[in-house]
């Protein structure tokens, strides 16, 4: 009976064993050889009489505990995941136990060499250490490329900063002188310091334009540089909207009756208060109407009107222009600010490029977004939208 | 009349090869024992043992030293597991990987365990993947590290070879050599 269930649990060919003498030397093999040894092709008889540790090498450096084994010392002696390696490179994995073989009387007679097959469950937790460690080295890279992008930032950073204290002084430097040339240009032109002829109003008045440019160029440049090295900071409050408007709109109205052109505004009167830095939104609206009167031609009209958005949450803003062409940047302020214009048609180009950009940026502080659209016949529009205040009232 | 041929003596030593995982433990064993390389990375779980034999010639005789070769699975925390396929080594290969440095330091971990379960255990360092760029570790870090533990170490490379025999030869001469100073 007993014969009989060994070899039913043998034939399922996941087990198989030897017993092994006092001496160390297989006396009996049960089972597939290369379960139990590693080799494959050789006959379970000629493996009769071999010493145990030299069939089986995972055994060499463990005399002294198959010793204990065999002198009933210890009770088993076990190797887990064993790694057989077949000629096709496959892996089995096995599990070795060395058990006490006693006769009737108890007293230790040899040894059980018993292997068992668990390459299924080996399998499983090699993929598993497989992807773990492949993980790892995964994750190791990652670390590795994101110093490296630290390190290379930091030091972008540190050009920046160079750049931009570079370009701040430049452009510091820069104003004072023109500032005093436009004081002057002004005296020439009131008439403050002498008649001048027609033709040479005519000029001064184009050198008043363009150091007008200048200086507006060098005050954005100036903003760009702030807003780029995160030192604006708002003063947010709740405005009324009107109140802000009137601002811009009364330091605009001298180029707008320059160029005899019209302002077209629609406002409604009950708009709520708007959360805002009301220095920082008049600039933002000051700088769209002096960008819609430059693009737009002399005696051209500039539309400008306010809605609240759908859900009331925003003021929507857009001032239009009665230009033919689009605004010199209508890409993103950041990709277009330097570019280079070559023609002369484009010398405010870069100007009002970067005075888009310094509008874009501080309408996103203020937690608003900027849009600009151009379609021919209709000009460019200019969205921007602001905050609406949350008051005890709106509640 | 032919000078008579020294006598040849066998012996076998277990030998753990020991490290982080994908340092190259499996094919520094690979290279040594088939002559063969892949590139591609298998995890190795629990244990493979190989076998090769090395002649170490002696004063007075010839040493055929059968390395039984302990490939074990590479880890970073104390399993008890290992400390069982541990048992028993003569020697060990500790193997770090020259483009990850953290892989030497591990290393101190390993020596400590081998030494608790077989404290008479010799070591040489493989510093392996010498052949790949960059290294993170300098020569003079590897040999200050083997240097301290009292080990030879070889900058390995399992890809093209170098190295390895020269290695485990060393570790072979070493432990006939331990043998016979234990058996004096």
């Amino acid at each position: 009976m007993k014969s009989r269930i060994a070899d039913a649990i043998l034939s399922r060919g996941t087990l198989a064993y030897a017993t092994v003498g006092p001496d160390l030397r297989l006396t009996g093999i049960q089972g597939d050889p290369f379960l139990l040894f590693g080799s494959e092709g050789l006959a379970p008889s000629a493996l009769v009489d071999a010493p145990l540790t030299q069939v089986a090498p995972e055994l060499v450096g463990s005399e002294a505990q198959i010793q204990a084994v065999l002198t009933g010392q210890a009770p088993e002696y076990h190797l887990e995941m064993v790694n057989r390696q077949r000629p096709d490179g496959s892996i089995e994995y096995v599990s070795i136990t060395l058990l006490p073989l006693r006769d009737e009387t108890g007293r230790p007679q040899g040894l059980l060499y018993l292997v068992e097959n668990v390459t299924q469950q080996g399998r499983l937790r090699q993929e598993l250490m497989q992807r773990l460690n492949e993980l790892q080295l995964l994750k190791r890279e990652l670390d590795q490329r994101n110093l490296e992008l630290r390190a290379a930032n930091a030091e972008l950073r540190l050009m920046n900063e160079i750049k931009a204290s570079f370009v701040s002084v430049a452009a510091h430097e820069l104003r004072t002188p023109l500032t005093s040339i436009y004081g002057y240009l002004e005296l020439f032109l009131d008439g403050i310091l002498g008649p001048v002829s027609e033709k040479q109003q005519e000029y001064l008045q184009r050198i008043y334009k363009s150091a007008g440019w200048m200086l507006a160029a060098v005050s954005n440049l100036l903003d760009m540089i702030r807003i780029d090295s995160d030192r604006v900071e708002l003063v947010l409050q709740p405005a009324s909207f009107h109140e802000v408007l009137e601002g811009a709109v009364e330091r605009f109205e001298p180029q707008l009756l320059a160029q005899e052109q019209q302002l077209q505004m629609e406002v409604p009167g009950d708009l709520p208060q708007i959360l805002c830095d009301v220095l920082r939104t008049e600039q933002v609206l000051g700088r769209l109407l002096s960008q819609a009167s430059t693009a737009s031609p002399p005696g051209g009209t500039i539309r400008l009107s306010a809605a609240l958005s759908e859900d009331g949450s925003f003021l929507q803003v857009s001032v239009a222009d009665s230009a033919e062409e689009p605004a010199a940047n209508s890409g993103p302020p950041p990709e277009g600010r330097f570019s280079h214009h070559g023609q002369a048609a484009s010398e405010n180009a870069d100007t009002a490029s970067l005075g888009l950009y310094v509008v874009r940026s501080l309408v996103e502080l203020h937690g608003g977004e900027f849009q600009h659209t151009f379609r021919p016949g209709q000009g460019n529009v200019f969205h921007v939208s602001f905050p609406v205040a949350v008051t005890e009232h709106s509640h | 009349m032919a000078t008579p041929l020294p006598p040849v003596v066998t012996m076998s030593s277990k030998v753990c090869l020991l490290g982080d995982f994908a340092v190259g433990k499996t094919s520094l064993v690979r290279r040594f024992v088939y002559d063969l390389f892949d590139d591609k990375y298998i995890s190795t779980i629990g244990v493979k043992v190989s076998r090769k034999t090395v002649a170490v010639p002696q004063a007075d005789r010839v040493v055929e030293l059968s390395l039984i070769l302990w490939d074990l699975a590479g880890g970073e925390k104390f399993d008890p597991i290992q400390a069982t396929y541990m048992r028993g080594a003569a020697g060990a290969v500790l193997v770090c990987d020259m483009t990850r440095a953290e892989t030497l330091d591990h290393l101190n971990a390993y020596v400590a365990d081998l030494q608790t379960v077989s404290p008479a255990a010799v070591f040489v360092l493989a510093a392996n993947k010498s052949d790949l760029t960059p290294w993170e570790l300098s020569k003079a870090q590897v040999e200050e590290f083997a240097e301290r533990i009292g080990a030879s170490c070889f900058f390995t490379s399992a890809k093209t070879g170098e190295e390895v025999e020269t290695l485990f030869r060393e570790l072979g001469r070493q432990l006939v050599e331990k043998m016979n100073g234990s058996a004096s």
